[in-house]
């Protein structure tokens, strides 16, 4: 009952947070409110949302072909991203001297993606009950969650880097070079693994013919 | 035991013959592209019906044919290579041959025909084009004027005189499409002399273009100025007094997917509407060669403006013929290239006439005739009915077409279209919805969603007002008790 509590707890301070971000983040990590289960449920509800916005949006906004469109593969897409960038910024800050951890950067990018989770439900629901011409509030929206959520990550990292605000945006354009790195190191993992796989499967072949 | 393996040889013979697939007759195929601009296919909309020569006429064989004209029911074929018009009724009976006429009292023939044109009041405006005139004949062949070389420094002198197709309108003023003319429409008033370009194709800049002109030196700007010029391929003029004309010479790396058919109105401004899930392009879906990198696009080589704003152009590359409507959705496409009936080897010049149509082709030298389906005929007569403006009777019939073919987006769309005009908006939303055309859904949600609220809104005031009114009561009665309670327990 506590534990369950504690996590809901931890759960609201994000509402404390991003009106506060300068103590909010301060307090994440070296006042030790920041802990792995919150920060996944953050991500999971990310993934949830992205599903939603894809199935339920309004028609007049949503160009989506629901058809087509493979719920899980969003889901895995959007934890995907998350992941992959938050091991980037890892990887970039660790050469350049930064205090985070690979979980307190995990906690922060989680907490700070609050905003856009938010907007984007609330957008899904007025996409609804909107028509052509008032879908600019639509566009609206989500663009603040999106902005909010970007300055977020900005002040995160700052403080729990201890960078200057100049090196932030250095490190942040660096992981998104990394990202790419990343993302190319693993395809060619993946069609080497492939080739490796065919390569013993033709041995297999030969050998037992 | 021999009897047996016989018939066991037999049958699996005859097993074997009906287990060869058997291809569909691509010949036929129609099609439409739905909103992600992928080929949907439709039922049949047009069938051949046969092909008319000059032989079965009566009047010796055609040779390379370049154009025809339909009016009042009857064909005038641009015989070309004979030099001669020939003309006929619709199914082939009555040929006429003009071959020769008098032209002020001396004996004169054509050399080359190649384009024609026949008024509403049957005058034959014929493009004589080796002869580089326009002859006017009665419809009995005799002569009434000709029009040379117009009149103008504008027409370089360098370029010899080719008229290929001509239109006139109600007023007589002819608009000439001439070889490797690039300004644009050759204009003429009904006496002959030069009006103007008409309908010009204006060189487009994007932003882009100029910022590279702006810093390139003068041997890149030499290099880039070299574009391709823009040369109509055909054209033909609505009774409206609209001119459809068909752009087939451009810039195929670098163009605009409103260039290849365009519709001027007397300014010669292009007023064509394009709101169909792809341009008013042909194919929109093209393959590009590998060796040459050119884009192999559909090549317009003739137009024929139909009634109610819908029109029918000729692609000469894959030889297939899309119609469109007023708005710019494509109707059906027929034809191909190929050997069977329906299919063309060079097809040059498309006409229609009512629910027939005729393509001339001219290394075959006859014309294919066809005609239009059961769920042809209910696209187009839909279409026309909307245009109409009976919506009703535009709903009815698409609905009926919409029991061949559950997927056409553009019947679709057209039912609610109909739909929302007649105020029926909740279900022309979900037409709209399949049609994904959302602009349309948009109107349609937005007189919803004012209904709705025109019903409810009083409602919703009378049960906030009796739910603050209860609350208030309420709590005055706790208000009440407490004060009651407190005073039991002093």
């Amino acid at each position: 009952m506590i534990a369950v509590k504690d996590f809901f707890y931890r759960i609201r301070y994000s509402s404390y947070l991003i009106f506060h971000p300068f103590k909010g983040f301060w307090d994440l990590k070296r006042g030790g409110i920041g802990r792995i289960g919150p920060a996944t449920a953050f991500i999971l509800l990310l993934a949830l949302v992205e599903i939603i916005s894809s199935q339920f949006t309004g028609f007049i906004v949503n160009y989506n072909d629901i058809l087509k469109t493979n719920i899980f593969f969003v889901a895995i897409r959007t934890a995907a991203i998350v992941l992959v960038w938050v091991i980037a910024n890892w990887s970039v800050t660790t050469l350049m001297e930064g205090e985070g951890k690979l979980k307190d950067i995990y906690i922060a990018t989680a907490y700070a993606l609050v905003p856009y989770i938010v907007s984007t439900i609330i957008s899904v629901i007025l996409s609804n009950f909107i028509t052509a011409e008032e879908s600019s509030f639509y566009y609206l929206i989500q663009a603040i969650g999106l902005i909010w959520s970007a300055f977020l990550l900005l002040v995160g990292f700052m403080t729990l880097h201890q960078f200057s605000f100049g090196k932030t945006i250095a490190t942040v354009i660096i992981t998104a070079a990394a990202m790419i790195v990343i993302l190319f190191l693993f395809l060619m993992f993946l069609t080497l693994l492939q080739q490796m796989i065919n390569f013993v499967l033709l041995i297999y072949q030969e050998a037992t013919q | 035991m021999k009897n047996i393996f016989r018939i066991i040889i037999v049958f699996s013979v005859i097993l074997f013959l009906f287990s060869i697939p058997v291809s569909a007759a691509e010949a036929y195929s129609n099609y439409t592209y739905s909103s992600d601009r992928e080929k949907q296919k439709e039922p049949q909309s047009v069938y051949p019906t046969g092909t008319l020569t000059g032989d079965a006429m009566g009047v010796g064989a055609f040779n390379s044919p370049s154009d025809i004209y339909i009016r009042n029911g009857k064909i005038y074929i641009a015989d070309t290579g004979n030099n001669r018009i020939v003309i006929c009724g619709t199914d082939g009976s009555d040929a006429m041959v003009i071959a020769e006429f008098i032209n002020n009292g001396k004996a004169d023939t054509f050399n080359a025909p190649s384009g024609i044109f026949v008024t509403p009041e049957e005058l034959i405006y014929i493009c004589d084009r080796e002869n580089g005139r326009i002859v006017v004949l009665e419809k009995d062949g005799s002569f009434i004027a000709e029009y040379g070389r117009p009149d103008t420094k504008l027409l370089s002198e360098s370029i010899i005189y080719k008229p290929q197709r001509i239109s006139v309108d109600s007023a007589g003023r002819m608009f000439i499409v001439a070889e490797s003319v690039n300004l644009g429409i050759i204009e003429l008033d009904s006496q002959g002399g030069f009006t103007g370009f008409f309908g010009a194709v204006e060189v487009q800049y994007n932003a882009f273009d100029y910022f590279l002109k702006s810093i390139a030196t003068e041997e890149q700007k030499a290099a880039m100025s070299v574009t391709v010029p823009t040369e109509y391929s055909s054209l033909d003029i609505d009774s409206n007094g609209f001119v459809f004309a068909t752009v087939s010479v451009f810039d195929k790396t670098n163009f605009s997917e409103d260039i290849f058919i365009r519709k001027l109105n007397p300014l010669g401004n292009d007023i064509l509407q394009r709101d169909g899930y792809t341009a008013p392009m042909g194919d929109a879906k093209y393959e590009t060669d590998e060796d040459t990198g050119e884009q192999l696009l559909s090549q317009f080589i003739d137009i024929k403006a139909d009634k109610a704003g819908i029109y029918t152009a000729l692609d000469a590359r894959y030889g297939r013929v899309f119609t469109y409507n007023r708005q710019g959705y494509l109707m059906y496409v027929f034809g191909g290239m190929g050997d069977s009936l329906g299919q063309f080897s060079s097809p040059v010049a498309v006409e229609c006439d009512g629910n027939n149509y005729f393509v001339l082709d001219q290394y075959c030298n006859w014309i294919v005739t066809f005609s239009t389906t059961e769920y042809g005929t209910l696209v187009k007569d839909a279409t026309v009915a909307y245009d109409e403006r009976d919506y009703e009777k535009s709903d009815e019939l698409w609905k009926e077409a919409l029991k061949y073919t559950g997927k056409s987006q553009v019947a679709y769309n057209q039912v609610g279209k109909a739909l929302l005009k007649n105020g029926e908006y909740e279900e022309a939303a979900d037409y709209f919805y399949i049609s994904e055309n959302r602009e349309s859904f948009s109107a349609c949600y937005q007189r919803i969603r004012t209904a709705f609220i025109d019903r409810w809104f009083g409602i919703f005031l009378l049960v906030l007002l009796v739910f603050i009114v209860a609350l208030t009561i309420l709590k005055k009665i706790f208000k009440r008790r407490r004060k009651n309670r407190k005073a039991e327990n002093r």
